[in-house]
């Protein structure tokens, strides 16, 4: 993997899954395990709808971007709970694999840790201005 | 994925309604079986899992995936992207705040313009906080009755569980006899 792309997520609190055509898991990044459902461990070959549920019946989306049909498929504000109580939000978006270096993976889907945004989202909603 | 000798399918279904109708509550009421009273309004999107119980066990095991929308309020409407892929939703008014039952219109054709064969219910949410007498008027008033999308119109309450496994229960069986 290129050195420059995974600095630029980390700083961008980003990390990505590769999927293959059939859309089992090709790869993941370092600490894509913490977008996951808890209690699925990422494994290589394994089915994306087990750790990331969010993605069923975004099947067609899914067959869409990776045929070219469109660009990409963007799914905002996603929460998951984390084991101390407190949520997780995420943006994801999947797109299509292009880079050679990823010779086996034909989707890649980018997590974008937006808690910080979502949790003063969430202090407006409770106190919006009058 | 296969539990025992029956394999399980997951479908998506969505809560739609206006901000403060008790969508969440809803979904806690049927995944969790609890309530609480204190209110804090839901921001983004959160995903529960349920594996659905039917009476006469199909060969298929079915695990819900109720996505909870944020609610919509003259300033922000539901994503579409959030939708997308849904078999099914549950639009959730208020009784007790007439304006979130006139938008529940509104909220049935956004569903069914992105998921035609998409099937509905309307929950009149809160039905603990109002007379027999006035619900009864309030469920012949909603127009949806003869909608062929909408199985069901039903007064809910979160509070006392009233009328709201029958609700998911609905909705779990017709996506199942799809399959």
């Amino acid at each position: 993997m290129n050195s420059l792309f995974e600095q630029l997520l980390t700083l961008r609190r980003m990390e990505y899954v590769t999927l293959d055509q059939h859309l089992h898991i090709v790869d993941v990044s370092a600490g894509g395990q913490r977008f996951a459902d808890d209690a699925v461990e990422l494994a290589k070959g394994m089915d994306c709808y087990l750790p990331f549920p969010e993605l069923v019946g975004t099947e067609a989306d899914l067959m869409a971007v990776l045929q070219g049909q469109r660009a990409s498929f963007e799914l905002h504000a996603i929460a998951h709970p984390r084991p101390n109580g407190s949520l997780l939000y995420f943006d994801l978006c999947v797109t299509r694999v292009t880079e050679a270096a990823f010779a086996e993976s034909a989707l890649i889907i980018f997590f974008e840790d937006v808690t910080k945004h979502m949790a003063l989202e969430h202090v407006w909603c409770r106190h919006p201005m009058k | 994925m296969s539990t025992g000798s029956k394999t399980t399918i997951s479908k998506k279904m969505c809560l739609i309604g206006a901000f403060g109708v008790g969508k969440t509550s809803l979904i806690r009421r049927f995944v969790d079986r609890q309530f609480s009273d204190q209110y804090l309004s839901t921001v983004g999107v959160t995903i529960s899992r349920k594996l659905v119980d039917f009476q006469e066990p199909p060969t298929k095991n079915l695990q819900l995936l109720s996505w909870d929308l944020e609610g919509s309020t003259n300033f922000k409407a539901i994503a579409p992207s959030d939708l997308q892929g849904a078999q099914a939703a549950i639009v959730v008014g208020d009784v007790t705040r007439s304006e979130t039952l006139e938008r529940l219109s509104d909220h049935i054709q956004s569903f069914l313009t992105i998921n035609p064969q998409g099937v509905l219910a309307v929950a009149l949410n809160k039905a603990d906080l109002v007379e027999g007498k006035t619900l009864a008027s309030l469920l012949q008033a909603v127009p949806f009755q003869h909608q062929p999308r909408v199985l069901t119109v039903c007064a809910t309450s979160a509070k006392t569980g009233k009328a709201v496994d029958a609700l998911f229960q609905t909705l779990a069986q017709r996506m199942m006899e799809s399959e």
